[in-house]
């Protein structure tokens, strides 16, 4: 089918909108309320507007379908007219403290007000119109509304900058189905808020912070406590860098996505103060050992005929995904694997085995973590990670906020040398680094799991139907006798991202028509690389390139599997014993609660 | 006179079906189920019958739509949310004859193939609200609603649904959200709701004026309708009349009555004393009748000098504020916006704030040239028509010439 846009002839396929084909050809159309991510788009910021023969009037284009032999115009006067004013509208409601403002320069509405040249005056009255007392009733009337919502460990919020586009909402709704935000008002005081303006209970995986165009939804800014820590002199400060998150820092400095900058971080940390950088692909490693023992020890128990054995068992390193089944599926949470998350194993071998081992005295090591992740600001809150009163993780630094810590330390991130992370709990092997992506946790699993169940070694390491985007994806492996001869048995796995996939294998399983044996869930789109705290913006385009990195920087590592961690053959000998051992269970492994209250 | 609606008014008892019963009550439903749905549907569109909300689109043309589609779990939903300013008509109907409205549902249910009805009721509304509660309880009663409606094999369940009062739910999207639990906002069109409406499901939704029609239109049959009227503007319809004029109220009139003729000959004429200044039609969402328009009937149609809206006129002598209408207006808009797109979320607000500072003498260069940005991108970007309409009436006051410092 053909379409005319500025005169010109395009092809297109049924289903596009007019903003689709106009983007595919580089035609140049602003948006603020739509992201590609989010479809469908409804047009409510009134930006994109377009001229067709078809409606007469002006016409959203990314909610209009492409119509065969339409005829659409996208610059003239009146469009011109239609999206300054609204954009002017816009700015003229808006809180307008670019200076001080956290998204400066990385903002949708900045962007587009540069572009249109928006001045501040536009719509709002002149000062010598009003009486003092009046301009002072104006302002209170204008802030009557505003709410900063700082009620939980992750999430900041600050309606004053929200420009009621609605795509958190969108996010929160269709993809994570956590529903926390709705439209709150009437009329001008219309803002996105929680129900009854509520403290944010949800489970933090900051989807909203990735969509929101402006600043209205951030993520907690910590970089304050991260000069503290910096700054406090007598302890150990100890860092652990997260598979994704040096895929996507580069971004923030101009690199291309996926471009690996894990010898930049390290010698970043090391300049801003960090006495030892370890890798949470390293205790990826350690989560995968321990959780594929507690997969092979379920299946054999379900092979053995146990009726109690709860199958699928849910992976449990996605802190979002637990709090997911606590909150809304708590009758599940048996199904998840209790082994810790990468982040807090590190933090508990850290605390205990690294700090036995060096005669560290345990109050004096500050732990810090640079997460893709905002809920894992939330996790390493959970009183259960950690002893005695001490939290295992001090602090979590999500990749947004170190760009912002590096900018503000003035730290020229590009022209920074390769150091390597520190070796005793820095060493990773290709099954840990692949926790970055969705599939990744299933894949190292598997290589584990396999082994242990068959005693045999994995004729082949790659499971590439575990690989890619699709919502779900299923595997059948074939699991033979072998030499622990076990009963032979076809492992059904599945692997989810994003909330709405999740629900999905739930609801299978409550109608108890699932009938797989592992399933691997990550809530945010991609895994851990499209995670709540990474780099903005975010697109398919954008995840599937730091994916590939991902997967790419797998094969070229000499181990592949996490049992064959020499690292993590040296923490089990010298302190674990093995896997799922009495110290593992102690020290590597956790427990659910009932939070759907 | 031929009268449609407002026959028994007064002879029957809203609380007794037995009183619409013997003025002939529920014997057009009786007729309907014994016609195949098509049938029933031919005979709307033959009469003409259009959309009494304000649109204007042809009734038997939306039933038609909803018939055709392939999904069978099909709604049918009355418009009582009637919110716009100085109109009440659908009101008196619900309080006064309810059972012609639940005869009129009963009909559509059928011809569209609906097994589930709901009367959408303006949060405002407690009389009418009762009064149809009462109602289908006693239809249900005596079988004209419920399981196999007549000894045939209809059935329909009708509900009575109250709303919270927002203007904006009156708009058909934004009321199916609103009955689907959701916020009341406008959905992004096509679809249309009798394809995707309810849930998902092809939905009828009608204005109640346009429903209560139906049960004498299947009674005497199309082409007596037709008479009633113009070509084109067939029956009759209820004027809501306020103003400066003797006798303000509810009045039916067949289609084709000029302004003057509905101010002169039915609301008595201008109050003593009262030069006519200009009427305005359909409510806050309506066109301005300068004296140079009197002679017009207002109407359905492109070709109509005055759309005709939801039937209200205001009668608006030469000793009034015109600034303090237009902020009535403006005011009314704004306190109504939904929020959703910003042309009407930011644009009402911000012209409402020029319209104030024009009311109490602070108007400045600036602000002129703002009222006419504002004025501007309401009419042309919204969303949905209530933005639209927010300045239909404030466009005319700029065309008229009636403020000096717009111009």
């Amino acid at each position: 089918m053909q379409i005319k846009i500025n005169g010109t002839i395009y092809d297109f396929e049924s289903g596009e909108t007019i903003l689709d084909v106009c983007s595919r050809n580089k035609i140049k159309i602003p948006t603020l309320c739509y992201h590609k991510d989010l479809l469908p788009s409804e047009g409510v910021c009134r930006l994109c507007l377009v001229k067709t023969d078809k409606y007469g009037s002006l016409t959203p284009s990314c909610s209009t379908p492409a119509a065969h032999l339409m005829e659409v115009i996208t610059e003239d006067k009146d469009i011109e007219k239609a999206r300054r004013y609204n954009l002017e509208l816009l700015w003229a409601d808006h809180a307008g403290k670019c200076a001080t403002c956290k998204r400066n320069g990385n903002c949708e509405l900045q962007d587009l007000a540069k572009e249109f040249k928006i001045d501040v005056d536009d719509f709002v009255p002149t000062l010598d119109q009003f009486e003092k007392e009046e301009q002072l009733k104006v302002l209170k009337e204008s802030l009557k509304n505003r709410v900063i919502d700082d009620g939980n460990p992750s999430i900041f919020r600050d309606n004053q900058y929200c420009i009621e586009c609605g795509r958190c909402i969108k996010a929160c709704r269709d993809i994570q189905t956590v529903e926390e935000y709705g439209m709150n008002h009437r009329s001008i005081e219309t803002v996105v808020g929680t129900a009854c303006e509520a403290p944010m209970d949800c489970i933090f995986c900051g989807q909203c912070s990735i969509y929101c165009p402006t600043a209205a939804i951030m993520e907690k800014d910590e970089t304050d406590k991260l000069e503290e820590v910096l700054k406090k002199e007598g302890t150990l400060k100890v860092f652990q860098v997260a598979p994704s998150v040096r895929f996507t820092l580069g971004e923030e400095f101009g690199f291309e996505p996926g471009t690996n900058v894990e010898g930049k971080i390290a010698t970043a940390l090391r300049e801003l103060g960090a006495d030892l950088v370890f890798d949470t692909s390293f205790s990826a490693d350690l989560t995968i050992v321990e959780e594929a023992n507690e997969l092979a020890n379920r299946i054999r128990s379900y092979l053995s005929g146990d009726k109690e054995i709860k199958l699928p068992m849910f992976t449990s390193c996605c802190p979002a995904w637990v709090l997911y089944i606590e909150k809304y599926w708590p009758q599940y949470r048996k199904h998840l694997s209790s082994a810790k998350s990468p982040m807090s194993m590190l933090g508990a071998m850290l605390k205990t085995y690294f700090a036995e081992k060096k005669k560290l005295n345990k109050e004096s090591i500050t732990s810090v973590s640079l997460m893709p992740c905002t809920s894992k600001k939330y996790e390493a809150q959970r009183k259960e990670l950690g002893r005695n009163g001490l939290q295992d993780i001090d602090l979590v630094i999500t990749t947004r906020e170190f760009a912002r810590f590096l900018r503000k330390k003035k730290i020229s991130f590009k022209n920074l040398g390769d150091e390597e992370f520190d070796q005793s709990l820095g060493m990773y092997s290709g099954a840990g680094i692949i926790f970055g992506s969705t599939g990744g946790v299933m894949e190292a699993a598997l290589r584990t799991a396999y082994e242990n169940l068959t005693c045999e070694e994995l004729p082949k390491l790659d499971f590439k139907q575990v690989r890619g985007m699709d919502g779900i994806r299923e595997a059948e492996i074939m699991i033979p006798r072998g030499k622990c001869n076990i009963k032979e048995i076809k492992l059904k796995v599945a692997v989810a991202h994003e909330g709405r996939n999740a629900k999905k294998i739930l609801e299978s399983v409550e109608k108890g028509e699932c009938d797989y044996h592992f399933v691997e869930v990550m809530v945010c789109p991609g895994g851990c690389l499209g995670g709540g705290g990474q780099p903005i913006p975010t697109n398919e385009e954008i995840r599937k390139k730091r994916m590939k990195a991902i997967y790419d920087r797998d094969k070229s590592l000499p181990v592949r599997k996490s049992h064959e961690n020499p690292a993590i053959k040296k923490v089990y000998e010298e302190f674990l014993g093995e896997p799922g051992g009495e110290k593992s269970k102690k020290y590597l492994h956790t427990k659910y609660f009932d939070r759907s209250k | 006179m031929t009268k449609i609606l407002t026959k028994y008014w007064d002879q029957i008892d809203p609380r007794d079906i037995q009183s619409y019963r013997k003025k002939g009550g529920y014997k057009a439903l009786y007729k309907a189920i014994r016609m195949s749905p098509a049938e029933v549907i031919s005979e709307i569109t033959n009469s003409g019958l259009a959309g009494r909300g304000g649109a204007g689109f042809s009734t038997g043309g939306k039933w038609e739509i909803a018939a055709k589609q392939e999904e069978k779990e099909r709604y049918f939903i009355c418009n009582l949310d009637e919110s716009e300013p100085g109109t009440f008509k659908d009101r008196m109907i619900a309080e006064k004859n309810p059972h012609s409205l639940l005869e009129g549902i009963a009909i559509g249910s059928y011809a569209i193939g609906a097994k589930r009805a709901f009367i959408y009721i303006n949060g405002n509304f407690v009389l009418a609200r009762t009064t149809l509660e009462y109602a289908i309880e006693q239809a249900n009663k005596d079988n004209f609603l419920g399981k196999g409606i007549m000894g045939s094999l209809f059935d329909l369940d009708v509900t009575a649904i109250s709303g919270a009062g927002a203007y904006i739910c009156g708009e058909e999207s934004a009321l199916i959200n609103s009955i689907e639990g959701k916020r009341g906002e406008p959905r992004e069109k096509p679809p249309f709701a009798c394809e995707c409406g309810l849930f998902g499901k092809p939905t009828v939704v009608n204005n109640a004026e346009t429903i209560a029609n139906v049960e004498w239109i299947l009674k005497k049959g199309a082409q007596e309708y037709k008479k009633i009227g113009t070509k084109g503007n067939a029956g009759t319809k209820l004027f809501c009349i306020d103003g400066s004029v003797k006798a303000p109220g509810i009045y039916e009139v067949p289609l084709g009555s000029t302004v003057k003729e509905l101010i002169y000959d039915f609301a008595g004429g201008m109050t003593n004393g009262t030069d006519f200044w200009f009427a305005q039609v359909g409510g806050s969402a309506g066109h301005l009748v300068p004296v140079g328009l009197i002679d017009e009937a207002p109407g359905y149609g492109k070709n109509m000098k005055i759309p005709l809206g939801s039937g209200s006129i205001l009668v608006v002598d030469k000793s009034r504020d015109i600034k303090k209408l237009m902020l009535s207006w403006i005011r009314f808009f704004q306190r109504e916006s939904c929020g959703k797109c910003v042309p009407c979320r930011e644009g009402t607000f911000r012209l409402k704030s020029v319209i104030e500072r024009l009311e109490n003498g602070n108007f400045n260069e600036n602000d002129r040239e703002d009222f006419h940005k504002l004025v501007w991108v309401l009419d042309n970007t919204t969303f949905c028509p209530l933005g639209k309409f927010s300045v239909t009436a404030i466009k005319d006051v700029v065309k008229y010439k009636y403020i000096k410092e717009l111009s």
